[in-house]
């Protein structure tokens, strides 16, 4: 043999040599077991208040961005002083003083880490199966950074929730980020692709899910986090699901329901002209000390573009 | 792929998924077939493969990248197939090879035997770059993006097997009988 493209050409004629068909009792055994496998429901739900007037709508979100602020403060409080961000309008947060730590699958220690859900090969690209929109590289570089409590665990490297119940119902929470897309006409019956077109701004996505007349959404109200301006809304799944099939998904790509009654809280954020979802998620049975500490945590995020 | 089938699957509909998995269940089993060298464990790794990819189908939020994301999935398998059992390496058996077509420079039982001992010498990782790059005919960005590594270490894992392999080969350079007889 005289080169490396000779081996090369060795190496492929022999690997082409050999079995490639798929046993038909591997391929049933696989399928034996789909029954009783559960897929793993990315843990990302949807949550509707019950018929509630647009000033309720608009209280509620104004609500729960006060209450947010004021729990987040006091639990990072006890979580040693990481940021100071007890305010309801936070300014850009402030550079931690030591290097975050990637976010990983299963318990988390108390501190502060990062996830980057946007880079390429990331499977988060943004508005996948929607007509001529790809994974652009624009976003890859964004990360987010937050403090992170005791008791709390990653989920894969792109988000996090609680150790126990996850984000499960009836007392489970967690975070995660995305940016958004098309909605599905029937949340409760999702078809292959979304079919209601949204555009690429924050206006254009808050206002579809405000206007969507199977979504139980609030109205959308003005918001700051991590120094980045856009839109705060609430969404909350039905409390009944019963009538759903499958899964309850409102958009794609996102969450879709993890149970009933879940609740949806999604700041979204103009990041440089390019539209981030915050979302963070609990149920009305999540405990008092978990939503606070969730609200810590999204009150500590930090954006890096 | 058909992205509505993928689509379905997603949202649990199993014979969607049987659909699917009809469809790259071959691909799969061949690339695990070559890179673990070994019958059983190439079936094992391929059925945990396919369950994987049920599990975590709804976390795929980009079904242009199906295809990439499965073979992760499959090597990821391998990986564990092979951490799981030594057998593929002192007790393998080998595949069955057809008879040896000279026309593609691979000319004799010798260089197959060879081959097959110093592929087996390699690690999974090396052993996983010179499939996806050689047998799949990825580029060795895709074939990054697979595995979850920089390009340069898809680079250097791939010249190192490459050297492995060519120096099994050179190893038995001698005349083969064939070749004496002519």
């Amino acid at each position: 043999m005289s080169t490396d493209r000779d081996a090369a050409r060795i190496v492929r004629s022999w690997l082409e040599e050999g079995r490639t068909a798929l046993p038909d009792r591997v391929l049933d055994a696989v399928l034996d077991q789909l029954p009783t496998t559960p897929q793993r429901r990315a843990w990302w739900p949807a949550w509707r208040y019950p018929e509630m007037t647009t000033g309720r709508k608009i209280v509620s979100a104004v609500v729960a961005l006060v209450v947010v602020a004021l729990l987040g403060g006091l639990v990072l409080s006890r979580l040693g002083g990481t940021g100071n961000v007890s305010s309801a309008n936070p300014t850009p947060s402030p550079s931690p003083t030591a290097s975050p730590l990637a976010v990983h699958e299963g318990a988390l220690e108390p501190g502060r880490y990062f996830i980057s859900p946007f880079r390429t090969g990331s499977g988060f690209g943004m508005c996948m199966n929607q007509p001529g929109c790809s994974e652009a590289p624009a976003d890859d570089s964004i990360r987010f950074t937050f403090a992170v409590p005791e008791g709390w665990a990653g989920v894969g490297n792109d988000s996090i929730w609680l150790a126990g119940p996850g984000n499960a119902a009836p007392a489970g929470a967690g975070m995660l980020f995305e940016r958004g897309g098309w909605l599905y006409g029937d949340p409760c019956h999702p078809g292959s692709a979304p079919d209601i077109e949204v555009g690429p701004t924050v206006d254009d996505f808050a206002n579809a899910l405000a206007n969507h007349p199977e979504l139980d959404v609030t109205d959308p109200v003005p918001t700051t986090l991590a120094g980045y301006s856009g839109k705060y809304v609430d969404l909350q799944v039905p409390n009944d699901l019963s009538d759903c099939p499958g899964n309850y998904y409102p958009w794609e790509p996102g969450l879709y329901a993890q149970g009933p009654g879940h609740r949806w809280h999604l700041w979204i954020l103009d990041v440089n002209g390019i539209r981030v979802v915050v979302q963070s998620t609990d149920y009305a049975g999540t405990s008092a000390d978990d939503q606070a500490a969730l609200a810590a945590i999204v009150n500590s995020v930090a954006i890096e573009p | 792929m058909d992205s509505d089938l993928i689509g379905r699957a997603q949202h649990g509909d199993e014979e969607a998924f049987a659909s699917l998995a009809v469809a790259v269940g071959d691909r799969l089993h061949a690339v695990a077939h070559r890179i673990l060298r070994d019958t059983d464990l190439a079936e094992d790794a391929t059925q945990q493969a396919l369950m994987a990819i049920w599990r975590d189908l709804p976390r795929l939020r980009d079904r242009t990248r199906f295809e990439a994301w499965s073979y992760r999935l499959l090597v990821r398998a391998c990986y564990a197939e092979a951490r799981r059992s030594r057998r593929w390496s002192p007790t393998i058996r080998l595949l069955p090879a057809p008879e040896p077509d000279e026309t593609d420079g691979l000319s004799s039982v010798v260089d197959r035997d060879q081959l097959e001992r110093g592929f087996r010498r390699l690690s999974v990782d090396h052993r996983a770059v010179v499939v996806l790059h050689h047998y799949l005919d990825l580029p060795l960005d895709r074939v990054a993006e697979i595995l979850g590594v920089p390009v340069g270490t898809v680079r250097s894992r791939l010249h190192h097997a490459m050297r492995g392999l060519r120096a099994a080969l050179e190893a038995d350079a001698r005349p083969t009988p064939r070749e004496v007889a002519r």
